[in-house]
């Protein structure tokens, strides 16, 4: 009778550990899993059906419809917030890219400490916005920046005010911006370029296409996929952003350089609309998610690109 | 068809001479391989008569024409690369016309053009598939379709089948081979493999650290390498390389080396074929006696009376290689091993003794110091 229960003991013994052999992965994923599920769908979800009630500074889950949704775009403030976005994210991505291009482009004339530049071109993309925020404003600052710089050295007509100025202070959360990303524009292209066989380009230059032409023709169409990679990084960056506005001009002058972030920001914390904050983030959300669905779609589903 | 000459080109980077002086001359229709080890500086050769690299020294000239300072596109040759570089982003059927469409071609002589290569390299079916949606022997066909449509003076293959699998490589071979006797167009072609080189070329180019070490047709080539490099690079086994030392024999002159027979170390004299006056100064010397495993045989009588220089030696056998329609034997010879070709049937086994025939007629005799052919 003893050795029958010390076989039955060490019998529940690898049992358990068999279980937990076949089970560990899932057990350590389990607790993150657990989380993205109720912090990120969960609080989707709960947004979303905030931005349906009269909520004000606490929530109030009686339904009211699709009213905020109407009334937010009769706010003067959301509009500037919404134009803001649109021209900072079309100059940011177009500039951004733009820039990243033409420095990949000279980058990959096999240029001497290309390394080094390289490095030095990233390095923004490693800051925090709030850094980059912090730096721009001092730089923009007539006050102590470059202005005063150019006044120390004797051009003392120079002025360069946008930072207060209502009309052109969301250009320089475009300057900074553009700033930070255009390096990580750069190595995005680089490395699609380097990935360009040299002998088709030879394959090119017999073929009797000029320089221009094997660009236009070959290199790009080649590397397309990159650019619709590095375009849907950016614009969600543009339509995230929040930190580098607030750092900089703190939606400032008044209120105009407020963009969807920051009006979000406002009505949840400072003017206690919660609907308005919720329908805002919503908003923010479909914007993204009509951009990057067809994309991950394309990306997943779609035939394999040659 | 054009002829292609070579003068003198040298390329050097700073202190670093890749090509050191090359000179050759190739008529309208011949086939030149370009035969090397990597970093011989074949490929670069190559890149200097497509125009793809700067040439520090010397002339080339196409049909007579001095072409050092022409544009590549203005040429008139076509390129094969070894990765093929078809565009990833054009069909098959652009890929072949681009170069056309860069020349200005009209679109109904383009059409023509691109089904009448689409016919003969037989990639009809593909032309609207993209590279990648091509398995490694189409995207070969499409790459020569590329440079045929051109119809090119001179057309410049560089290690074109190094990256298909064995199989596939010997049935290319064989239609690059069929298409050059179709077209007759000039072609330099640039490979590291011997065998390529031997089945494809009317002319090799062995070159070895920047210099051709022999320019000459394959058989002449394999059958009388200018020096030990040659003889050991052309060839699967390598030719076989025996310390000896030439000796008088009756009229004329034996190559005498050492081996071992029967447990016992002696020396063996094998006469020469046709010992010329040229060799005399050469008597009571060393030289290095050099043999094609296919020259040296198992004994067989019916054969060695009918072939005039076949002579008998016995020697110990070290190892067997069995390959199916040879044994190679390996046996020591003058101190260094050598290979020979032995019916699978008539093998003996390892450290016992076998009578072996050399063919004299297909000795080659070597400068020890200089490995230059006497």
């Amino acid at each position: 009778m003893p050795a029958d229960t010390t076989v039955t003991s060490s019998d529940a013994e690898t049992g358990v550990r068999g279980w937990l052999q076949r089970h560990l992965s899932k057990l350590v994923v389990a607790p993150s899993f657990l989380a993205a599920v109720i912090f990120f769908y969960g609080f989707i979800l709960w947004t979303v059906y905030i931005s349906l009630t009269g909520s004000r500074m606490l929530p109030d889950y009686e339904l009211i419809g699709f009213d905020n949704y109407l009334r937010i775009w009769r706010l003067s403030r959301w509009e500037t917030a919404f134009d803001n976005l649109f021209i900072f994210g079309v100059l940011f991505i177009l500039i951004s890219m733009a820039v990243g291009c033409v420095l990949a482009v000279l980058l990959d004339q096999r240029i001497r400490a290309e390394g080094v530049l390289r490095s030095i071109y990233l390095y923004p993309m490693a800051i925090s916005y709030i850094v980059t925020g912090t730096a721009w404003k001092w730089l923009l600052d007539p006050g102590i920046g470059l202005e005063k710089a150019m006044h120390d050295m004797g051009w003392t007509s120079f002025s360069f005010g946008w930072i207060n100025d209502p009309d052109m202070a969301i250009y320089t959360v475009v300057i900074a911006a553009v700033w930070q990303a255009s390096g990580f524009v750069m190595a995005m292209v680089l490395a699609a370029l380097r990935g360009v066989d040299d002998e088709i380009i030879k394959a090119a230059w017999l073929d009797g296409a000029s320089l221009p032409n094997i660009y236009r023709r070959i290199i790009i169409p080649t590397i397309r996929p990159v650019f619709l990679s590095a375009f849907v990084i950016l614009m969600h960056l543009a339509i995230k952003t929040f930190d580098l506005v607030m750092a900089l001009t703190a939606g400032g002058p008044g209120t105009s350089t407020a963009v969807p972030a920051t009006f979000m920001y406002d009505m949840a914390f400072q003017r206690d609309r919660l609907d308005f904050a919720a329908t805002s983030a919503v908003m923010m959300l479909a914007t993204v998610a009509a951009i990057i669905v067809p994309y991950l779609y394309s990306e997943i589903r779609g035939p394999r690109r040659g | 068809m054009a002829n292609l000459e070579v003068r003198n080109v040298r390329k050097s980077f700073g202190d670093t001479h890749v090509l050191k002086g090359i000179s050759l001359d190739l008529d309208g229709g011949e086939f030149l391989v370009l035969l090397g080890p990597s970093g011989c500086g074949k490929s670069t050769l190559l890149n200097m008569i497509a125009g793809l690299d700067s040439i520090t020294d010397g002339e080339i000239v196409i049909d007579g024409r001095v072409v050092n300072a022409v544009h590549p596109k203005n040429r008139d040759i076509a390129m094969v690369f070894q990765s093929y570089a078809l565009y990833p982003n054009m069909t098959v059927k652009k890929n072949i016309a681009f170069g056309l469409e860069m020349r200005g071609v009209p679109a109904e002589e383009r059409e023509r053009l691109i089904s009448r290569t689409a016919e003969l390299l037989q990639i009809d079916h593909l032309l609207g598939r993209k590279p990648a949606q091509l398995s490694g022997g189409q995207r070969q066909r499409v790459a020569m379709g590329r440079a045929l449509v051109r119809d090119p003076k001179i057309f410049l293959f560089d290690e074109p089948l190094s990256n298909l699998d064995a199989k596939l490589r010997v049935d290319m071979r064989t239609e690059i081979k069929k298409l050059h006797a179709r077209l007759g167009t000039t072609i330099v072609y640039v490979t590291h493999d011997q065998i390529e080189a031997m089945t494809l070329a009317t002319q090799i180019a062995v070159m070895r650290g920047g210099v051709i070490e022999q320019l000459a047709p394959p058989q002449e080539v394999y059958e009388q390498p200018a020096n030990m490099y040659v003889g050991g690079f052309v060839g699967s086994p390598p030719m076989n390389f025996v310390p000896a030392t030439l000796v008088e024999h009756g009229n004329g002159l034996a190559v005498r080396f050492a081996c071992t027979s029967d447990g016992s170390a002696g020396d063996v004299d094998l006469p020469l074929a046709d010992p010329s006056e040229d060799l005399a100064p050469w008597r009571d010397r060393k030289v290095i006696f050099g043999l094609r495993p296919e020259a040296l045989t198992d004994y067989n009588e019916a054969e060695a009376s009918i072939r005039e220089h076949a002579h008998a030696f016995d020697c110990r056998v070290d190892v067997l290689e069995p390959t199916g329609a040879d044994t190679l034997t390996y046996v020591d010879l003058g101190g260094e091993t050598a290979i020979a070709r032995v019916n699978p049937r008539r093998t003996t086994n390892p450290g016992e003794t076998m009578r072996l025939m050399a063919d004299m007629s297909h000795a080659s005799l070597f400068d020890p110091e200089t490995e230059r052919r006497i």
